[in-house]
């Protein structure tokens, strides 16, 4: 056999790795996550700690106001009205954040003739909470021109 | 002035780009975005329209109306008004809401009166919102219009 007496090149410090694949594989993934970032889900922030039921509901999408009732507070559009304990609340303390939403559209559709009251609300509750205090809540919100429910559920489909 | 053609002999045409400013920014969107995607997806259940909204509801009149009632001891009650005025009791599972039974009872009012397509749904105090929600979706597999009642 014929020995070769060109000496072999070392090995180079500098080593080039191909990542022509690994940015093929993130471009996917970015895609894909991007395409389920926004594919019409409802954004809805809730407190730590809140558990809410599940059913087997197609995605809606709606904006509305939205209620949330937990075990120690009652939140509107995120801000808390009224105090949670026992599962009893102060009705008057939701009644008027209600009222005064109310007429915060109000005089906003006075102003605009092309907006109209919304009479929708989104109550995101706690799956403990018992059915008089649901009751309670809806019962203030209808009293104040919110008459069309709508309960967010974890979807299990 | 033109260049001649032996002027760009030097450059080759075969280049690297370089991908790691663009992988870096891929890592840093990946995360971004992974962090802020919400995986479990809300979806939003009616409870339906109550009396007094600011438009009339021009809907007829059913020839038979179906209340479910969410009992103590976890006991369905359906009650039929109407054309007919009827209670059906569903019982327990064991320690549990029978939604099994519930389906049966109500496909047979169903096929009874096709037309009926809402129900108004309502439960004893004690009952949680858990079981109140879980029954309603049952409940909507057969009357797709369910409405929260008692309130």
């Amino acid at each position: 056999m014929k020995k070769s007496f060109v000496k072999a090149k070392p090995p180079s410090d500098q080593m080039m790795i191909q990542i022509t694949s690994l940015a093929d594989i993130f471009m996917i993934l970015l895609v894909f996550l991007l395409k389920s970032y926004g594919s019409g889900l409802i954004e809805l922030t809730t407190s730590k700690g809140l558990n809410i039921p599940q059913a087997a509901v197609e995605t809606g999408s709606a904006d509305a106001l939205k209620l949330e009732v937990s075990e120690q507070a009652i939140l509107l559009e995120g801000k808390p009205v009224a105090e949670m304990k026992d599962f009893q609340f102060d009705s008057k303390s939701l009644s008027g954040a209600l009222a005064g939403e109310r007429k915060r559209q109000i005089i906003l559709a006075k102003s605009d003739p092309n907006i109209k009251l919304d009479p929708r609300v989104i109550m995101i509750a706690d799956r403990k909470i018992p059915y008089s205090t649901i009751k309670s809540v809806l019962a203030s919100a209808a009293s104040n021109g919110y008459t069309d429910f709508k309960l967010a559920v974890v979807q299990t489909n | 002035m033109s260049a001649s053609p032996s002027s760009f002999s030097s450059f080759s045409q075969d280049f690297d780009l370089n991908l790691a400013p663009i992988l870096d920014c891929f890592v840093v969107l990946i995360a971004f975005v992974m962090i802020s995607t919400s995986f479990a997806a809300v979806g939003i259940l009616d409870a339906g329209v109550a009396a007094g909204g600011e438009t009339e509801l021009k809907t007829e009149v059913p020839s038979v109306r179906i209340a479910v009632e969410l009992q103590k001891n976890h006991r369905f009650l359906i009650k039929l008004t109407g054309k007919e005025n009827r209670q059906i009791s569903v019982g327990a599972a064991g320690n549990d809401w029978d939604h099994v039974a519930l389906k049966q009872q109500l496909d047979e009012v169903k096929h009874k009166y096709p037309t009926a397509t809402g129900a108004v749904i309502s439960a004893a105090d004690s009952v949680k919102y858990d079981e109140v929600v879980s029954s309603m979706d049952q409940v909507r597999k057969t009357f797709p219009a369910v409405m929260l009642g008692g309130l």
